[in-house]
């Protein structure tokens, strides 16, 4: 294994020291939002800080549920379902 | 017709693909480098002007139009010629660097051309040259996928055909030019079809996820960036400002996102994402202002490096691995590290991420687009970010490099060691999408429409609010983790209609042809049979008597003959369609050196 290889396991051995981190970033942006806005609000309510957390958040949540739980349901068949292989 | 400085790109890419079959291995590879070389020359040394007008069959075929807006697509088709066969350098199979040429030859083609005629020529060209690297991967899959791509091509190109020749019968011009959309006719719409089918407009769009993970491996990296990219080119060209395209993209970048988020081949989780990215610059060609057309090139430019290199990391990973479903890999970050860290570089640059090239381009569209009042497309585009970074930028990097591999998971304790030229060539492609997202100027500066107040990408505002938009997207799935799991299997999409019509129009053939043949092979037996054994008896005496000594010469060359006959009528289907293009371009050239 390759010494770059060996440290991304180590890496990926502290994984909750980089979730931790995250959560920090992720509160620090919310904090900059508070100071740093867009000078024109294309969508109306992105004058107000955090409008594209929640965004981000709600739109990456929806996406992922109605994929995952509503269209794959219908839309999954077995890996050979046309008989190409 | 000042053709002294115009070489034309294709040119070199057509030699290439005429020559290679009668060079020796090593020095076709190397040789292969030459023409992404000359183009890469000729396109930096091009001024805007009309280049080689061809007479032909009472027309004026132009071959060059140079202007802008053509620059910047042949430009970014230069470079990724290079990194493609880089990347392609060590493969053995000639066969792909002649299709792939053939390909790109194709693409410059479709660029430069400013009359219907010729730009129909090379679209099909285009398209025969893609069939074959699908063809070439040599499964049962990627042939069926080969036919089904091919055909799908076929029918597009008629509308194209259609459109054009019904336009010139109203119009008396084959001129490629734009098209306002207040005057749109009939035929304009069947070009405009022909060009949707290419650019994988939803939905027209089921060809692209079926056929792509199917291609080998550097087919389906040349085939990334050409067909959709040169639709692109057309629809701006002929296009800009039509609605209803503005509409289309929008339903197709969300649409192919969220498929991208549930598949299970990383190649196909690509093939989708291409859909949804030329979805964002069929936005900015429909708005047709000025930023969001140049938005629309800035984004196929920087779509151009980042996908490749996505598509290359996969490629290394099916090279060494031999698979790309993600339920069977995991862990590879250990095994693959720097694959890991160019495929992140690539996905960095799709999702949007401030110092990566899509930053500067994805940003640029939408706000062209929301700054013309189209706020629910800039919506859209802001939702497909959002799944892009789910399906490409988290959900591919963790399954196949980050997570701990799972434990049915095996490799082989050696892995096949991946060549230094497909790491060359990531690595073009890379600090490609690096400089572009650092210093934007450097691709700013070739965009083609004149913007009163130039798009400046590097503001707090933009940075922090791409940033937000990431981070807490990547938060919902950090949320949602439970349910975002590989599955096996495929997942339906529209190409099982065109299966089902596929099969409908094979049983309306078949059924009456198979009657027929039965008929035949019976009346053939009964009648034809006998009377050529008198034949046959009766030339046996006269063979015997009178020409033994004469004809022996000339059964050695019939014999010849027969066996050249018998290697070409193999009964593949492919092999026919190659020779077909052969024949066409020797007809194409008899007509063109005799009219």
């Amino acid at each position: 294994m390759s010494s770059l290889g060996a440290l991304f396991e180590r890496l990926r051995d502290q994984h909750k020291v980089w979730r931790n981190l995250f959560f920090v970033v992720l509160l620090l942006l919310l904090a900059l939002n508070l100071v740093i806005l867009p000078d024109e609000a294309h969508f109306g309510l992105d004058r107000f800080p955090g409008f594209f957390a929640l965004f981000g958040l709600i739109a990456g949540a929806v996406l992922v549920l109605i994929m995952e739980k509503i269209v794959r349901p219908l839309i999954a068949r077995k890996e050979d379902f046309y008989g190409d292989l | 017709m000042a053709t002294s400085s115009f070489l034309h790109p294709s040119l070199g890419f057509l030699i290439l693909a005429v020559i290679l079959p009668f060079l020796p291995g090593r020095l076709g590879k190397w040789l292969s480098l030459v023409p992404p070389i000359v183009a890469l020359w000729s396109v930096f040394s091009m001024a805007p002007g009309v280049y080689a007008v061809v007479p032909y069959l009472g027309e004026q075929v132009i071959l060059g139009r140079v202007d802008q807006l053509s620059l910047i697509f042949a430009q970014v088709f230069a470079v990724m010629s290079l990194i493609g066969m880089i990347y392609a350098l060590h493969l053995d199979d000639k066969g792909q660097h002649i299709a792939a040429s053939l390909y790109v030859a194709g693409s410059f083609g479709s660029v430069f051309a400013g009359d219907y005629v010729s730009l129909f020529v090379f679209w099909e060209l285009m398209s025969i040259g893609s069939t074959f690297l699908i063809f070439l991967n040599q499964t049962r899959e990627s042939t069926l996928a080969g036919f089904r791509y091919f055909l799908y091509h076929t029918i597009g190109g008629l509308f194209l055909l259609g459109g054009l020749l019904l336009r010139h019968k109203a119009t008396g011009s084959f001129a490629f030019d734009h098209i306002p959309s207040s005057e749109a006719a009939v035929y304009d719409w069947l070009i405009l079809i022909g060009f949707c089918v290419n650019a994988a407009v939803v939905p027209l769009h089921a060809w692209l996820p079926d056929a792509y993970p199917r291609a080998t491996i550097v087919g389906a990296v040349f085939m990334c960036a050409f067909t959709t990219k040169t639709a692109v080119y057309v629809l701006a060209r002929g296009f800009a400002g039509w609605e209803a395209l503005a509409v289309a993209g929008a339903v197709m970048a969300v649409y192919a996102v969220g498929h991208a988020i549930i598949a299970n081949s990383a190649r196909r989780v690509l093939a989708y994402d291409i859909i949804s990215q030329v979805g964002y610059m069929a936005v900015g060609v429909g708005v047709g202002t000025a930023l969001t057309l140049d938005g629309a090139a800035a984004h196929a430019y920087a779509h151009i490096l980042y996908k490749s290199l996505l598509f290359m990391s996969i490629g290394c990973v099916i090279y060494t691995v031999g698979t790309d479903r993600l339920e069977k890999l995991g862990g590879l970050a250990e095994r693959l590290p720097w694959v890991a860290v160019l495929f992140t570089v690539g996905s960095l640059s799709i999702s949007g991420m401030p110092l990566f090239n899509g930053f500067v381009t994805k940003t640029m569209t939408i706000a062209g687009t929301a700054e013309a009042h189209h706020t629910l497309l800039a919506l859209a585009l802001e939702i497909a970010t959002v799944g892009t970074f789910i399906a490409v930028g988290i959900r591919l990097p963790y399954f196949l490099f980050w997570r701990k591999k799972p434990a049915d998971v095996r490799y082989d304790a050696t892995l096949k060691a991946i060549p230094w030229n497909m790491y060359a060539g990531m690595t073009l492609a890379a600090v490609l999408c690096i400089a572009q997202g650092v210093y934007p100027d450097m691709l700013y500066r070739f965009l083609p429409y004149h913007v009163e107040e130039p798009f400046v990408p590097w503001t707090a505002w933009h940075v922090l609010q791409a940033l937000l938009l990431l981070g807490f997207s990547g938060l919902a799935v950090f949320l949602l983790k439970g349910i975002v799991k590989p599955h096996a299997g495929v997942n339906l999409d529209l190409d099982y209609f065109y299966r089902l019509i596929g099969r409908a129009v094979l049983g309306l053939v078949c059924r009456p042809l198979a009657w027929i043949d039965d008929r035949w092979t019976e009346a053939y037996r009964v009648g034809g049979l006998n009377g050529l054994m008198a034949v046959a008896t009766g030339s046996s005496w006269f063979d015997k008597k009178a020409i033994d000594g004469v004809v022996d010469g000339s059964a050695c060359a019939v014999l010849g003959i027969g066996r050249l006959g018998a290697k070409v009528q193999n009964g593949n289907i492919q092999d026919y369609l190659a020779l077909a293009v052969l024949l066409a371009l020797l007809a194409f050239g008899l007509v063109w050196y005799l009219g």
